[in-house]
């Protein structure tokens, strides 16, 4: 059954082929036996899930609900009401969320039905899922190496079929690079497209929810549910969205795409590149037009993400401080040492340096130095999009500089660890929509490739994967160990 | 800059986070790592350029001053290492 497209489990429940419940029970038995060689979930509730299948049977034929039966894992950054969430760290280890998130609800409401919470970066914060207070993710591709992140778990589960989707979050390329370390599909829709509410904040302008799955079409399916209007996150688009999965077969006529002159990492494999290449002659193959293009300040993409997103998760990790929820330390006989010591033991070290950064970056007499200008900076970057866009549809590039690489080769290195979302950045920073879909294998590791795109322009991004996916079967091929 | 130019201090007092002296060594070693290389923003002049704080260029919606909510602090509080009578207790504040 894991072989089997989102498109195709629909259709299976609603002719009664399989129940939603023998569906959820099958990947939760996946779950059981694979998820120990990878450890891509944090939290499972087997009971919960197998009440929300049999509920969604009990409801059949009646029910018309799009996501009907179909089985989801949630990053642990999105809220889940009765259900811990941690977003990968000790300081909620302790925490049962008393509310949905907004895509977890809209997603419930549609059919879905949740599997548990996926590993990932401590509050997000991190390329390889090596700071999550729960233990390594690994690459299903390859054990030894790490599944990318800060999504490293959503990306992990979908590889190893032991979900067809996952929730995931993206605020400087945490949904594609992971999907591309995994050889996966993973979208980060426009900023606002879906609600923020119910996600665990990190850096408030960066940040979007969005999906990783086998597919673009699968993905559709589930963008469509989640991709509503919502009053409790004030930066929610109120723009009816274009419906994804009815048209994704319909890629339009004469459709440009723009390859970057200027390599935006220090270092890209050139076997990447190579790869890179053979999709551009794919795309040529079917009529896409591929041309040069230039985004001249995207060059500083790192350095001004690296000033927005530490002021803005200083600013929102400060309501983490011992009182309300959370862990609390048990060491402290003041109020100030109950701040500084909560915060210190519950925080893990990237997370503590990136809020040190933030109060660097804000502090009296450097506002101006750092902050306000890389918030000037941030408008010329975007500005370079916009210019582009005059001339292509759609911008390519490769998802990331490098493979999936062994754990503990960059975790000591932040600068090193940083140029992993050397070409992901520039979408968060310009609020733009962008997909990772893999392109081919060097050395048995995935490669995945990047499209980025106009605002709101998630329908052309997912007929264009769609197009490319009808023609290479990547996505389609399962690691080994996890089954046929 | 120079690593001794980091008032490690000063930023454990902002950031609320107590590191030991060891700590603090390491971490300003890795600090001055990074603002060594977002200190590339200043390659570029942008005085006249207009900051953007909300990549969809958006300004703050405004919605009616009316209570949507239920009150729901109970079950909230559930999460509270520890309350009294509603309130969330901490250490003593004032000596």
């Amino acid at each position: 059954m894991h072989n089997l497209s989102i498109k195709q489990q629909i259709k299976g429940i609603r002719e009664k082929k399989f129940s939603a419940g023998e569906l959820t029970q099958y990947y939760l038995d996946r779950i059981e036996k694979y998820n120990p060689k990878i450890n891509a979930f944090i939290t499972t509730h087997r009971d919960r899930s197998m009440d929300m299948a049999n509920n969604i049977d009990l409801s059949i034929p009646s029910n018309k609900a799009p996501l009907l039966g179909i089985p989801v894992a949630h990053k642990d950054i999105f809220c889940t009401k009765g259900v811990r969430t941690t977003c990968g760290s000790k300081m909620l280890s302790n925490f049962i969320s008393p509310y949905d998130a907004t895509i977890v609800q809209s997603i419930n409401d549609a059919g879905a039905v949740s599997l548990g919470k996926t590993n990932m970066d401590e509050f997000a914060m991190g390329s390889s899922n090596e700071t999550s207070f729960y233990g390594n993710c690994l690459n299903p591709w390859d054990l030894t190496k790490v599944p990318g992140g800060s999504s490293g778990g959503s990306a992990a589960s979908v590889a190893a079929r032991l979900t067809p989707i996952a929730t995931a979050s993206d605020t400087g390329g945490s949904i594609r690079q992971p999907a591309s370390f995994c050889g996966v599909t993973g979208i980060k829709p426009t900023y606002g497209r879906i609600s923020r509410y119910g996600m665990i904040a990190f850096a408030s302008s960066l940040d979007q929810a969005g999906f990783i799955a086998r597919s673009a079409e699968d993905i559709s399916y589930f963008l469509d549910a989640a991709s509503v209007h919502d009053p409790k996150d004030s930066t929610s688009l109120n723009v009816v969205a274009e419906h994804t999965a009815k048209s994704i077969e319909d890629l339009p006529k004469e459709i440009k795409i723009g390859i970057m002159e200027n390599q935006l990492a220090k270092h890209t494999d050139p076997r990447i590149l190579e790869k890179l290449d053979d999709a551009i002659r794919l795309f040529s193959s079917i009529g896409i037009k591929v041309i040069p293009v230039k985004l001249p300040y995207s060059k500083l993409a790192i350095p001004t993400y690296y000033v927005i997103a530490p002021a803005e998760a200083s600013s929102n990790l400060s309501r983490f401080d011992g009182v309300r929820f959370g862990y609390r330390s048990s060491e402290s006989n003041t109020i100030d040492e109950l701040y500084e010591k909560t915060r210190s033991e519950g925080f893990g070290s990237e997370v503590k340096r990136r809020i040190l950064i933030g109060a660097y970056v804000l502090s009296a007499g450097f506002y101006d130095a750092y902050y306000l200008k890389a918030q000037k900076i941030r408008r010329l970057i975007a500005h370079d999009y916009n210019e582009a866009f005059k001339e292509v549809d759609l911008i390519l590039s490769p998802t990331a500089p490098n493979l999936p690489f062994s754990f503990g080769e960059k975790s000591q290195d932040p600068i090193s660890m940083y140029q992993n979302d050397a070409y992901t950045i520039g979408a968060n920073l310009a609020g733009l929509p962008g997909i990772s879909f893999p392109i081919g294998f060097i050395d048995q590791l995935p490669v995945g490739a990047q499209l980025v795109g106009k605002h709101l322009s998630e329908k052309l991004l997912l007929q264009v994967t769609y197009a490319f996916q009808k023609l290479s079967n990547y996505h389609d091929l399962v690691p080994k160990g996890f089954g046929d | 800059m120079k690593n001794k130019d980091i008032d490690i201090d000063t930023l454990k007092t902002l950031a609320k986070i107590h590191l030991t002296e060891e700590e603090s060594a390491a971490t300003v070693e890795k600090l001055y790592d990074i603002i060594s290389m977002i200190n590339e923003i200043n390659e570029i002049e942008v005085e006249n350029i207009k900051p953007l704080s909300n990549p969809m260029d958006q300004t703050q919606p405004l919605r009616l001053d009316e209570v949507t909510e239920i009150n729901e602090s109970k079950y909230y509080q559930l999460n509270a290492h520890e309350t009294n009578e509603g309130y969330y207790v901490v250490p003593q504040v004032v000596e």
